[in-house]
Order: structure tokens, then sequence, then C-alpha cells
């Protein structure tokens, strides 16, 4: 059996099935046929048996003696209980409702009873019933699996929701490939998932699938070619592993294009920078050839952190940064705030449109008490190295005058501290159209300025990037964002103002040769994909990149674009 | 029929833990063994049924059995329930 998803990250990823669910599919009443009684039935009692056995795998890690594993011993004990089974099928047989009414029910009616006892110790422990009986509801939907700290090797992970938050934190050594239900192409989630180069695929459907994909389920999710292939034959296992091995004797191969000279072979030259998103990812950065940091998301470093971290601490981290780039540049984008991305640690109020609303730049300027420590700490770094500093979702020249007036008092600050601080070259994001109209007004106060094509696309075709429905029909290579991209690199053109690209758009190495034909003069690049793009860069020359951009000007469907983007790119690898 | 009337001591009661030790064993038994507190009679042999009774500090509880290990079953299940906590 397999599915079909969109690739989200690609590499082919062998393991187990584990979903993470957050809600339950709610209670289905009708009635049931006489053959789906038997079927519920017996979906019953395999979902206890599972649940039995997965509580019983847990015991493993445990000592007998500790309360834990005899508060689980109980659980199990009540699962084989004669007395529950037997109301449950009799409910299930008597009132024609599916498995999940009847646990509903049963052990609803049951904690009921217990929490009416007098003594409040006991009739507290109706929770404990309440709780065993989510998780075998959960289990009759095939998930058995809460707790993600003790993961098994080689998971991969489902997940109706994740956030980038919930990212962070997973174990990411025991998880080889996950397969996400919401959230789009560019969502943060998919980011993150890229930048550790753990295989991805989206999929909305795969919960409502017809065939359930239970818990510990073998699978292969081949994210080359988009399939999540459940139980499968010896036959595909092999041939997959073989093409596994193949995806890495090829990346192997590519390390020795790390220290080629970043130039197309008529020498124009372009500086691929990495985009990070924490200080482990910057220290490995060197190993794939980056040349500096052209994006270094602040705001990951908040995610689960229980408290903003203050000046110093932010100052200490930046100059780690730059102490471990030996010198290579390291663009700080200041906190992006809000959209998809919540902080815990800071205060955000509900937003019916949070991608619209106070994110970005706009979060930093209404809260200089968060901006001022974050622009002081990278002042001070910029002592030990080249940084440059870029505002994410500035729109207009006043959020820029606005800026630079709090970048202005946190110098002063500095001052009166007595604080050493360094020069920073100051640039912004282009993610809407009105920053791509405003550029003329913008770029004499900026040294440089970066397109970020994620956010760009959702603005500009008014799709919503987490939302999986629109990834196909909205991607950023249409003629709109095209033009928006053209447009904005001949505005800094113009005014001699370096332009670079940190969008998803700039790690695909077949979208390159349109990237560096519009003219651009930088990339940043998830590092997973840095090496593919500079082999795509190096094998051409500028003058055809030229032409392909200008061919691809005139283009005016999304399916054009496409074909002719992959047919210049199969040229190149001929 | 063999019985026996016991009182619980334990000043949490016989909750989840000590019940289940006790189906355990009971469960060992091959005979029927019954509990009644609160005028509420359950198998002892399902956990489901005994946390639906009461057994907290200070009740009254009945222990009943019959058959060839009846005597030995009662017996092991009301010193259990004195024991436990």
């Amino acid at each position: 059996m397999s599915i079909n998803g969109i690739v989200v990250s690609a590499g082919i990823a062998f393991g187990k099935a584990l979903t993470i669910t957050t809600q339950l599919p709610p209670l289905d009443f009708k009635l049931l046929s006489i053959e789906q009684i038997d079927q519920q039935q017996q979906q019953l009692t395999q979902a206890i048996n599972h649940l039995i056995a997965h509580l019983q795998h847990c015991q493993h890690h445990l000592c007998p003696d500790c309360d834990n594993f005899q508060l689980i011993d109980s659980d199990i004990m009540l699962l084989e209980d004669e007395e529950l089974q037997q109301q449950l099928h009799q409910h299930i047989n008597q009132f024609r409702v599916c498995a999940a009414v009847a646990v509903d029910r049963i052990f609803n009616q049951h904690a009921a009873e217990m929490s009416s006892l007098d003594d409040p110790y006991l009739a507290n422990r109706s929770g404990d019933i309440i709780c065993l009986a989510k998780r075998l509801t959960s289990a009759l939907h095939g998930h058995l699996q809460w707790d993600l700290s003790t993961l098994a090797e080689d998971t991969i992970l489902l997940a109706d929701d994740l956030t980038p938050a919930e990212f962070a934190i997973l174990p990411l050594t025991h998880i080889t490939g996950l397969i996400l239900e919401s959230g789009g192409l560019t969502s943060h989630t998919a980011i993150l998932a890229r930048a550790a180069g753990i295989p991805a695929l989206l999929n909305y459907q795969f919960s409502q699938s017809e065939n359930l994909i239970i818990d510990g389920s073998q699978l292969i999710l081949d994210g080359m070619s988009g399939e999540l292939h459940i139980a499968p034959s010896p036959e595909l296992f092999d041939q997959l592993k073989q093409k596994q091995q193949q995806e890495l004797l090829r990346r192997q191969a590519l390390m020795i294009y790390k220290d080629k000279p970043s130039q197309t072979l008529d020498g124009h030259k372009i500086t691929l920078l990495a985009n990070v998103g924490n200080l482990s990812e910057i220290s490995h950065t060197a190993e794939v050839g980056a040349q500096g940091i052209g994006l270094f998301r602040t705001e990951f470093l908040l995610m689960n952190a229980k408290a903003l971290p203050d000046e110093q601490q932010q100052y200490k981290l930046y100059s780690d940064a730059l102490h471990s780039l030996q010198g290579d540049v390291l663009t700080i984008r200041t906190f992006d705030i809000g959209a998809d991305k919540e902080i815990p640690c800071l205060p955000q109020s509900n937003e019916d449109n949070p991608a619209l609303g106070i994110r970005g730049i706009r979060y930093s300027l209404a809260h200089p008490e968060t901006f001022i420590p974050q622009v002081k700490a990278i002042l001070r770094a910029a002592n030990h190295g080249q940084v440059r500093l870029m505002f994410p979702m500035v729109s207009q020249v006043e959020e820029l005058d606005a800026a630079f007036l709090l970048i202005e008092r946190a110098k002063a600050e500095l001052i009166e501290q007595e604080k050493g601080f360094g020069t920073l070259s100051y640039g912004i994001v282009v993610e809407t159209p009105a920053a791509v109209m405003n550029l003329p007004s913008m770029l004499p106060l900026l040294d440089f300025v970066s397109i970020g094509t994620n956010d760009l696309t959702q603005y500009t075709l008014a799709a919503d990037r987490t939302n999986p429905h629109l990834a196909k029909q909205y991607p950023p290579l249409s003629p709109a964002v095209i033009q928006l991209i053209s447009i904005s690199i001949n505005h800094c053109k113009k005014a001699n103002v370096k332009v670079s690209l940190c969008g998803e758009l700039g790690s695909d190495p077949r979208v390159l040769p349109l990237l560096v034909g519009l003219g651009l003069d930088e990339l940043s690049i998830n590092p997973a994909n840095l090496l593919d793009v500079k082999v795509a860069l190096i094998k051409g020359h500028y003058a055809e990149y030229v032409r392909h951009a200008q061919h691809i000007a005139l283009l005016t469907r999304i399916t054009d674009i496409r074909s002719a983007i992959n047919a210049f790119a199969l040229d190149y690898n001929q | 029929m063999y019985q026996k009337t016991v009182t619980i001591v334990a000043p949490h009661g016989i909750h989840t833990r000590p019940a289940a030790l006790l189906v355990k064993e009971a469960k060992e038994f091959d005979c029927d063994i019954m509990v009644e507190c609160n005028g509420k009679q359950a198998s002892a042999k399902s956990l489901f049924k005994l946390q639906t009774l009461g057994l907290y500090q200070g009740m009254s509880v009945t222990v009943l059995a019959s058959g060839e290990h009846g005597q030995a079953a009662v017996d092991k299940i009301a010193s259990m329930l004195i024991t436990l906590s």
C-alpha cells in the first residue's frame, strides 16, 4: 500500500510509524449494520491488545518496584478485565454503536460511579479512567503513544499539526522521517525539517485514509518520488535501500565542490550563504562550503525558551556565532515574531489574521523592550566580526525610520553604559509586494536587500503558506512572484545596493539558473542543499542563465514556467 | 460457602494500586471470589468492578467464596484487605 504526498524535504527514510495526534476525530454515532457490529467488536479487541502490548513495552524501561510501573500494571489489568470487555462488547451489540462510542460511554459511566464515592482519594482516581479511555480511543484510531521523550529509534513521525516549537524539541536522532498533515511547503516546520535533513512529506489526508497507519507499522518514506509505502514488500524495501545508498554516495561525491570558487564557467561570481536557526547549525555551515550566513532566524532561539535571553546572553551568543564563522559574514535577522511562529515567553495578542498582523518589524517597533536589547547585543557583537542586520516584514519607509531611531537610542545607551560596539550593515527582507514597490524610497537607507520568497509568495498570491491545499496551485514560481523578484533586483542594481535571496526557492538547484540570470548577487540557502545549488551554478555560463531568465519572463503560465525550468536543468545534467 | 468480614485500615483505602495486587492474587484461585461492601458486590478478579465498591478506610468488607479452595481464597483475600495500603 502506498499513498502520495508533496515532498517537503527530500531523502529516503525507513522506520516505524508513530502518530502524534492532539485531537481525536469526533465520535460517530451512526447505527451499525450487523456485519459492522462484528467488525467493531474485533477492532475493539485488537485495539485493547495493541494498547496492552504497548504498555508492557513501556514497562521495560521501568523498575518493577516503582509507582509508575505498578500504575501501568493496573491500566493493563483494567484493559484485560473480563467484566469491562464484556460490557463494551455488549454495548456495541445492544446499541449498534461503534467501539469508540462504547468506550466513551462505559468508561465515563465508570468514572462517574467512582467519583461519587465518599472517599475523595478514591473518587479522584476517576481521572485515571478518563485518561485510559482517551488512550484506548486513540488506539482504536491506530495511535498508541503520546510521550515523545521515549521515542524508539528509527521512527517516522506522523503529525496532524506540529508547531516549529514542538519540532525543535523532538529527539531528532530517533526520527528518520516526518509526515505532516497540515502546514505548507514553506511553513516553518517544513523549513526546519529540511534544515535538519529529515525527509518529509505533506499529505493532508493520511488520517482519513481508508487504511489506518497503525503505530509500529513499517514505513518507507520516499522523499524523492513523494510516496509513502506502508508495510512494503521485501523487494521494494531492497530497491529503496539501494536508492537511499545511491543518494548518499551522490551527496558524498558533492563534497569535492566544497572549496571550488562559486562562479559560473564564464567567471560570474555569486556568493553562497547559509540559512540557519541556531548556533550548532552555524558551526556546520563551513562543512558544505558556505561563505557565511545569509539568514540567521533569531526568533528560533526563543521558541522553547522559558524567558527572553537578555542583552548579555544574546551578545554572548552572537559573538560565539561570529567566532565560529572566522571572519565570514553573519546576517542577523531581528526577531520575526508572529504569524505561524508562536513564542511562549513573549506577550502576543490573539489576532484574527496573524500573518497580516503584528509580526516582524511591526512587533519590534511596538515592543522596544524586546528590540533594543537585541540591537544592543548585535551592535556589541559587531566588534568581533562582520555583521549585517536585517529587518523582517518591512513594507514602507516609515518603518525603517522608526527602526533607525530605536537603533540610535540603543547606541546612545551603549555609549552611556560605556560598552563598546562595532559598525553594522543594514538591510531588509523584501517579503511584501509593498516593499518591492517602495524600494526606491528605502534603498538610500540600506546596504543590502534580501528577497524572502516564502512570504513574498504568500502575500503576492494571497495564499496562506501554511495551508496545504494551496501549496501546488500557488507556487513561488509564478509569473507574479518572478516579476516582483525581477523588479526588486532592478531597483537594487540602479541604487547600487547588494541584492540577495533567502527564500526556499533559492535552495532548489533547478531554479538557480533563473535566479542568477535575473541578476542576484547572493543566495542564502539551506545548508543541506548548498552543494547541489553550487554544482548548478558552476556548470553553466552566466550569459545562458541571463537568456534563460529572459525567456521565462515571457511565460505567462505556471506550468510553462515549470517545464522551462525543468528542461533547462535537464540539458545541464547531460 | 466460606466468608470472612474485615475492616479496612489503609489510610487511602484500597485504591487502584493495592486493588490491582489483590486482583492478581485472586486470579491465582480457580473458584469465584466475591467482595461485598457498601451493599454492593463485585468479583475480586475484576479491578473494574472493585473500583466502584468504595473500599475506603473504616469500611467493613465481606469476602465470600465456595468450592475446593474457597477457604484458602477467602483467608488470603481477607488478609490482603487488611494489610495492603
